[in-house]
């Protein structure tokens, strides 16, 4: 788990927050971070239960404890060992070995549910019936007719609903989404996504009894696999960057090297189509991690890569070779010596080292499964709060989340059927 | 208060060191150049940030000969 941030790191990543207050018209979500969203909130408490206490729900508790605007009144876990560790961090709270039991506790005012996904549409729709606010990790559902149900019930409850996308928060994105919308790499006309990593994704599991409980994620009855795990935060990117939703996709996946009984593939490639004719890739290996996690934005005018906050010009202004060779040591950067093209003369990948479009960059290799420090989740985290406390709804979090969610389930499903999907208009839902 | 003499052979010592990092930056420019496919003016043109490179370089080498000079004086000590 990642180590418990200080007060001073929590403050100074909201600071990095109010850095693009110019940018709230643009991400209205935003405001609970804004000095104003502070004010507002100022000496109250959301009162929080944690339902599912693994590596997520400690995650999360580690960032509430040190948000002033948290209390952590009650912990629930069917598993007793997280129960426990959980308990540990946080002694004050009291114990639920059931999470309903949690729901019928009226010191709980909204919960935080980090369980399975097949768990996230039931507990979330039993929480907004027993009057509590919802912040669930993502994917928000195993099947869309569930993400659904849980928007149709969150709509009756006038409850506030969050949903684990945490890059919404992440001050790299916002500023890259930003430069994209005003014109910045020009016209938007592809989105590259990759998530790669070499581990086998297993937890170590006490008991052979235990594996479908520990191991959720390899078995289909309880996950989609790869593409609600992992692809489910970068699927969001097009759609962000372009204002717009994928009509349609296809894709492929199979189980290549971790053939140890698990259900879900290990490698996937996902192709999104949107009705402007751009093309969004997703592509996941977990037996090969050269690449790394990868998302850029590509435009006709330039090139954004978001997970290093860095802006490529399709035009680059001249830089000597000896400056061109300093920059890459200063930004870590290796050129790369890919070669594109199918035309008889090689086109060389660009060797523009780009400019960063933010300060004090902290970048992820993808390679954690709880979370990463600073990519958003500690800010979304206080948004969920802040929201709890005032009772607003943070704006367009749960569209941007349900579109997330419904292209990684379309996804999964035309990688099983090899088959192209199409978007229906009954889904189209917010 | 002791005065600190710098023999003449110490000086001439650190000259033809920096000298070595100078003519090292150079040919990293012409590396340079000829990898990112850059224009040869850039010899010329580029002289201030090859001096950049040959006093980085020169402070990398100065480091570096402390860590052996210090560690020297410990093995010599614990020799005696």
């Amino acid at each position: 788990m990642d180590k418990l941030l200080t007060r001073k790191e929590f403050l100074s990543n909201l600071g990095s927050m109010f850095a693009v207050g110019s940018a709230i018209s643009l991400f209205p979500w935003l405001t609970s971070c804004t000095e104003k969203g502070q004010k507002e909130i100022e000496g109250q408490v959301a009162k929080l239960g944690i339902i599912g206490t693994g590596s997520r729900g400690q995650f999360h508790i580690a960032n509430l404890l040190v948000d002033k605007s948290a209390k952590i009144v009650a912990l629930c876990d069917d598993y007793e060992p997280h129960l426990k560790e959980a308990a540990a961090m946080c002694p004050d709270a009291k114990l639920y070995s059931d999470y309903r039991k949690l729901l019928d506790d009226k010191d709980v005012e909204g919960v935080i549910i980090c369980t399975p996904l097949n768990w996230h549409a039931v507990m979330t729709i039993d929480s907004f019936k027993a009057g509590k606010h919802v912040f669930c990790e993502k994917s928000m559902a195993y099947s869309i007719q569930e993400c659904k149900d849980v928007i149709a019930e969150w709509q009756r409850s006038g409850k506030v609903f969050v949903v684990g996308q945490q890059r919404l928060f992440d001050p790299k994105y916002i500023k890259a989404m930003e430069l994209i919308h005003s014109g910045a790499i020009g016209e938007v006309v592809g989105v590259r996504n990759y998530w790669y990593r070499n581990n086998d994704w297993r937890r170590e599991c006490p008991s052979p009894d235990l594996e479908r409980r520990i191991n959720w994620r390899l078995y289909n009855a309880s996950s989609r696999g790869l593409m609600t795990e992992l692809a489910c935060h970068q699927l969001q990117n097009g759609s962000w960057a372009m204002d717009q939703y994928p009509e349609c996709v296809t894709g492929m996946g199979s189980i290549r090297f971790w053939k140890d009984g698990r259900e879900v593939f290990d490698n996937v490639a996902v192709t999104y189509e949107y009705p402007n004719g751009v093309h969004m890739t997703f592509e996941s290996i977990i037996s090969n991690k050269h690449f790394g996690m990868g998302e850029f934005i590509l435009g006709s005018e330039g090139t954004i890569d978001l997970v290093k906050g860095i802006m490529f010009s399709e035009s680059p202004a001249y830089r000597s070779g000896i400056e061109q060779f300093l920059m890459q040591i200063k930004q870590g950067i290796l050129s790369n010596s890919a070669f594109a093209g199918s035309s008889w003369s090689q086109e060389e990948a660009s060797t523009d080292p780009g400019v960063r479009f933010t300060d004090k960059i902290i970048t992820t290799d993808g390679s954690s499964s709880t979370g990463a420090t600073n990519d958003g989740s500690v800010e979304l985290a206080h948004a969920f709060c802040h929201a709890v406390i005032t009772g607003q709804q943070p704006e367009k979090i749960v569209k941007e989340a349900y579109y997330a969610t419904a292209l990684a389930l379309m996804g999964d499903q035309a990688s099983h059927e090899k088959s192209t999907l199409y978007f229906k208009d009954e889904d189209r839902i917010l | 208060m002791k005065d600190l003499v710098i023999s003449g052979r110490k000086v001439k010592r650190e000259l033809l060191i920096a000298l070595g990092c100078f003519i090292c930056a150079v040919l990293i420019n012409i590396i340079c150049i000829i990898v990112y496919h850059s224009q040869w003016h850039e010899i010329f043109t580029q002289i201030g940030f090859t001096v950049f490179v040959a006093i980085a370089l020169y402070v990398l080498l100065l480091i570096v000969r402390l860590i052996i000079l210090a560690c020297r004086k410990i093995f010599c000590k614990r020799n005696k």
